[in-house]
């Protein structure tokens, strides 16, 4: 099982030999819409700075998110990794399930756990959030999602 | 009343969002200012947004939100002072409003988070090609930008019926989504692609998988 890891929150910790990428103690360059990873240089950004970290997602069978909430939402950082993924998706648009999507470049993603923690102002809001992310992983044509608050991490110790 | 424009793309000026803005401002007939998320320190422009009595933020769509740039700007917002107001024009690639549901929610939820008087959010979809495609295309939409900003400028408000037709459909019918489907399946939606590929040198590279564990129909460079 190869486990890559998303991290915004510190207090986890990780087994030394997984693939980490921590989002407090690296910055990453946001996406600058030049759309370069699918008219230039197909499948690749114009920015290097995430290529280790895009090889070892699209090579891994499982990536876990461990996040904060962020006003509600999911945090400018995360959201540029999010718009960073781009690349691992074709520009073309299938309506085989009766709406836009942009289809898969990679013929495998990782499954993806998520683990989140922080206050919400409301429980709709936090419904939101889920809610977002779990269209996120659909797009990202990720076979199986799972969204949970952190508590839920520690109580199932969720083998890496 | 001192208007802000904050123009959230990536892109800047070279972007759609930047064409749906200075739509909005001809019709406005005002010399609103804009400052651009993708130019200065999120800390900057919060602080800015401070000193405007109503603040519009326009933005495309990415992965069904604001591109990561805004969420970076909501991040360092303060609350509203009183009565002041936000309202958002958000244009997207996909065809279907359906897409703009997640940002929608957040945009309007946001507003009552820190406090302001909500415009509420303008979406438009099926606006990818906005600044390249030539002017007959584009002529409907330019109108109904030019409209909402016109009547922004008069009554400090979004127009429901321009904010409904720019909308446009929220689903796409099923029979149009199996015709589109069938179009894919003989090729006609990847023909643009096909031409950005040659014209950038690439075509045999479109469908690559660069970081894929087996490289097989690729150079690693």
């Amino acid at each position: 099982m190869r486990t890559v890891v998303i991290s915004e929150v510190d207090s986890i910790h990780i087994p030394g030999n997984t693939f980490i990428l921590d989002l407090n103690a690296r910055a990453i360059k946001d996406c600058a819409g030049c759309w370069s990873c699918w008219q230039k240089t197909p499948g690749r950004c114009a920015f290097k700075d995430l290529d280790d970290f895009y090889t070892a997602f699209l090579q891994a069978d499982k990536a876990v998110f461990f996040i904060g909430a962020s006003c509600d939402f999911v945090s400018g950082r995360l959201k540029t990794l999010f718009d960073r993924m781009i690349p691992h998706y074709l520009p073309y648009t299938s309506w085989k399930t009766g709406e836009s999507m942009h289809l898969p470049r990679y013929e495998r993603y990782p499954d993806v756990e998520v683990y989140y923690q922080g206050a919400f102002s409301s429980e709709s809001a936090r419904h939101l959030f889920e809610e977002y992310l779990a269209r996120v992983f659909y797009q990202f044509h990720i076979k199986r999602a799972v969204i949970k608050p952190l508590g839920g991490y520690e109580q199932c110790e969720v083998a890496i | 009343m001192k208007t802000l424009i904050i123009n959230g793309s990536p892109r800047g000026k070279n972007g759609n969002t930047e064409v749906f803005i200075r739509q909005f401002i001809v019709g406005a007939g005002q010399n609103y200012p804009v400052r651009y998320a993708a130019q200065e320190p999120a800390k900057d422009l919060a602080a800015a947004t401070v000193q405007a009595d109503t603040l519009l933020i326009f933005m495309p769509l990415y992965v069904h939100a604001m591109p990561g740039i805004v969420m970076k700007l909501f991040e360092q917002m303060t609350p509203a002072k009183t009565g002041q107001k936000i309202g958002f024009v958000v244009q997207a690639g996909f065809i279907e409003g359906v897409q703009v549901r997640f940002l929608v929610r957040y945009l309007n939820h946001l507003a009552e988070r820190l406090g302001y008087g909500n415009l509420g959010v303008i979406t438009k979809g099926d606006a990818a090609g906005t600044s390249m495609v030539p002017a007959f295309m584009t002529k409907k939409l330019f109108n109904r930008l030019q409209a909402l900003g016109a009547h922004y400028s008069q009554s400090g408000q979004f127009d429901k019926e321009t904010a409904t037709q720019l909308a446009g459909m929220y689903e796409i019918p099923p029979r149009q989504a199996k015709l589109y489907e069938f179009l894919n399946r003989i090729g006609v939606n990847h023909i643009a692609w096909h031409k950005f590929w040659r014209d950038n040198g690439v075509y045999e590279q479109g469908l690559d998988r660069p970081f894929a564990a087996i490289v097989s129909n690729t150079k690693e460079q």
